[in-house]
């Protein structure tokens, strides 16, 4: 395909994007979950920005294909995905998870017949591998199941996760204002996507009080999503409790200071930690430093110090959720590395 | 009356849940057992007044924390986990007296001859499933047909062969599980008619564990027996069995099940004197009136991009 020709789908699908946000705006109900409306709004919003200024690396390798198996927790992934398959003239399919595919059926709907290379849908276990064989390249989004699908295909497979985000600040730069914005960075999509902030880093002595007006504010903004596991809530806070310094409790979000990495990650819960330096943050993250996807930063000049750690996307606060384009998910994925995987398989 | 003989009575002899005398043993182990302290200081409580009070506490702590009363615990049993750390339940003389109290008390057919394919305490000296079986075995005049908690499936037929009718048989959800596979394997029905009581274990397997899925599976090779479940953990006094309609699981007063619906097990065990009787435990769980079932324990695998847990 053309570059003119690509450019011009993509301006397309974008309309069609606006056309998805516009109707979450409205009030319509556009996936089998309820998601955060005023997050999913902004989101699309910005992702149909974002394919206006898709970069266009030259392809040097020979890969016409790919299938996704898609995650069960955040729906616009498809919609970070398919610019590749725009871009590269790539037929995608992608697999959707079983909680989740209205979302995909909807924006599919709206997308005309030029777009006859994107398909989706639910597929069996075994009848996805059968599929995903017949594909050259394979993205598998997800935890410890992503492993176990890997292990059982014959092509060339990219994993995705599970990742998570952190955040790091001086004590003197933490305002109210600020506070709101890292409430925005946890509670998008219950802390559940990889771009979800859970840990804040303060340089010197953190108070967490500050955030009790915050997470009350946001939290009625950012409501728990359809499929918000409060038993998993519930539990996993009280489990946390007792390694709490200091802790402050709503109904649906917690922040609480530890010292360590706690063993129970609940939805909706911050937790902050003091250092007295970016190196005591990646001493305490050890290797979960490689699990990173984003780092939102007090300062961006502190951005050096994440230079052996995963993360791919750094931003300010309360941007965490809002990549720019042709972020590839994982630091360094670019078409190029996919067909280098190809090549060297 | 003291606290302790005030349970032990409660425990042989009580028709339903008395709110006042859990209060009272909550207090008792806010003052004796120090993180239980230390956890009710983080809401500023030193002492409840009412049942609404009361904080039902993650089974993790057991994990984490030493949870007693005792200054020097006779010994401990440890949970049966797959992975990980597991829980230290530190018990005495005075505990074990309500753990053997409340034993009784909870499976209607101990009058019988009790028979045991899990090895005998005294071979696995921290089980607390293995101190259960090995009272009753010893109780009943019954026997202990193997010695490990693996399976020689063979002897194991050839002793059950000698068996009379009706005696009661203890065994893991993966015994049962491999001897119906064998029996399968080797085309071998057994008509006896046995009680056997599957007390769980099956998460070893790392597969989804349907209780009834596999009742009808052993039923195929068992077909004159009866089939129950124990539902238990070293952190629990007392056990649950599914003696209830549709074979669901049976509270008692002493051992009242708190969760409404569905939801994650919330449970007051009274036998938990000297630890935590209050309990908060990771199984989702539907109740309806004294009844429920167990639907499984909550776990992170589907959640995508994000951990749940560490």
């Amino acid at each position: 395909m053309k570059k003119e020709d690509a450019r011009l789908l993509l301006a397309k699908a974008s309309e069609v994007i606006l056309e998805l946000a516009k109707r979450v705006k409205k009030g319509d109900r556009i996936g089998d979950i309820e998601y955060q409306r005023e997050l999913l709004y902004m989101v699309l919003l910005h992702i149909a920005d974002s394919y206006n200024g898709f970069p266009f690396p030259e392809k040097s390798g020979d890969v016409n294909s790919l299938f996704v198996f898609l995650p069960g927790n955040v729906p616009v992934v498809p919609l970070q995905v398919l610019p590749i398959s725009i871009v590269y003239n790539l037929k995608i399919f992608f697999k959707l998870p079983h909680n989740e595919q209205l979302f995909f059926h909807n924006f599919r709907k709206l997308l005309s017949n030029q777009f006859d290379f994107i398909d989706g849908n639910y597929l069996s276990h075994d009848e996805a591998l059968r599929r995903a064989e017949e594909y050259d390249f394979v993205f598998i989004f997800g935890g410890k199941t992503a492993y176990r699908i890997a292990e059982k295909l014959n092509k060339p497979v990219r994993i995705f996760g599970p990742r998570f985000s952190i955040g790091y600040i001086n004590k003197l730069d933490l305002t109210e204002e600020i506070a709101k914005k890292i409430a925005f960075d946890n509670l998008a999509f219950d802390t559940a996507g990889c771009l979800s902030l859970r840990f804040l880093f303060v340089q010197g002595r953190a108070d967490i009080s500050i955030f009790r007006e915050a997470f009350k504010y946001i939290s009625s903004r950012l409501q728990p999503q359809s499929n918000f596991d409060r038993d998993i809530f519930e539990y996993g806070t009280s489990v946390i409790l007792m390694d709490s310094e200091q802790f402050i409790r709503g109904a649906d979000w917690m922040v609480s200071k530890v010292k360590d990495i706690p063993t129970f990650w609940p939805p909706r819960t911050l937790f902050v930690m003091e250092v007295n330096s970016p190196e005591d943050a990646l001493a305490i993250l050890g290797d979960l430093r490689y699990n990173l996807q984003g780092a939102a930063l007090g300062k961006m000049e502190l951005k050096k110090y994440f230079n052996d750690t995963s993360v791919s996307y750094f931003s300010e606060f309360g941007k965490l959720q809002f990549p720019p384009s042709g972020w590839m998910f994982e630091k360094g994925v670019n078409i190029n590395n996919i067909l280098k995987g190809v090549k060297d398989v | 009356m003291n606290l302790h003989r005030e349970v032990l009575e409660y425990i042989k002899d009580s028709k339903e849940f008395d709110p006042a005398l859990a209060v009272k043993i909550v207090n008792y182990q806010i003052e004796h057992v120090k993180h239980l302290r230390e956890f009710y200081q983080k809401f500023g409580v030193s002492k409840v007044k009412n049942i609404d009070e009361i904080i039902f506490i993650p089974v993790e702590f057991f994990k984490k924390y030493t949870l007693t009363a005792f200054e020097k615990p006779a010994g401990y049993f440890v949970s049966s986990g797959t992975t990980g750390e597991r829980s230290k339940v530190y018990f005495s003389d005075q505990s074990l007296e309500l753990y053997i109290a409340s034993m009784q008390q909870t499976f209607p057919f101990f009058d019988r001859r009790v028979f045991s394919l899990i090895p005998p305490f005294s071979h696995a000296k921290h089980s607390s499933l293995a101190f259960m079986v090995s009272f009753f075995v010893e109780k009943t005049r019954g026997r202990h047909l193997n010695y490990s908690f693996e399976l020689d499936e063979e002897t194991i037929l050839s002793q059950l062969d000698e068996l009379e009718d009706d005696i009661l048989l203890f065994m893991t959800s993966i015994q049962l599980l491999k001897l119906s596979q064998y029996m399968e394997q080797k085309g071998i029905r057994f008509y006896k008619k046995f009680i056997i009581v599957e007390t769980g274990g099956y998460k070893a397997l790392r597969k989804p564990y349907n209780r009834f899925g596999l009742y009808d599976y052993a039923f195929r090779f068992f077909p004159k027996s009866e089939f129950y479940s124990e539902y238990g953990m070293s952190e629990l006094f007392s056990q649950f069995y599914s003696t209830g309609p549709n074979k669901l699981y049976v509270e008692y007063p002493f051992a009242k099940v708190f969760t409404k619906g569905e939801g994650l097990l919330k449970v007051f065990d009274f036998a938990n004197l000297y630890t935590v009787s209050a309990l908060y435990i990771p199984d989702r769980i539907i109740k309806k009136g004294p009844y429920f079932d167990v639907l499984g324990r909550i776990t992170d695998e589907e959640r995508g991009c994000a951990f749940t847990f560490g």
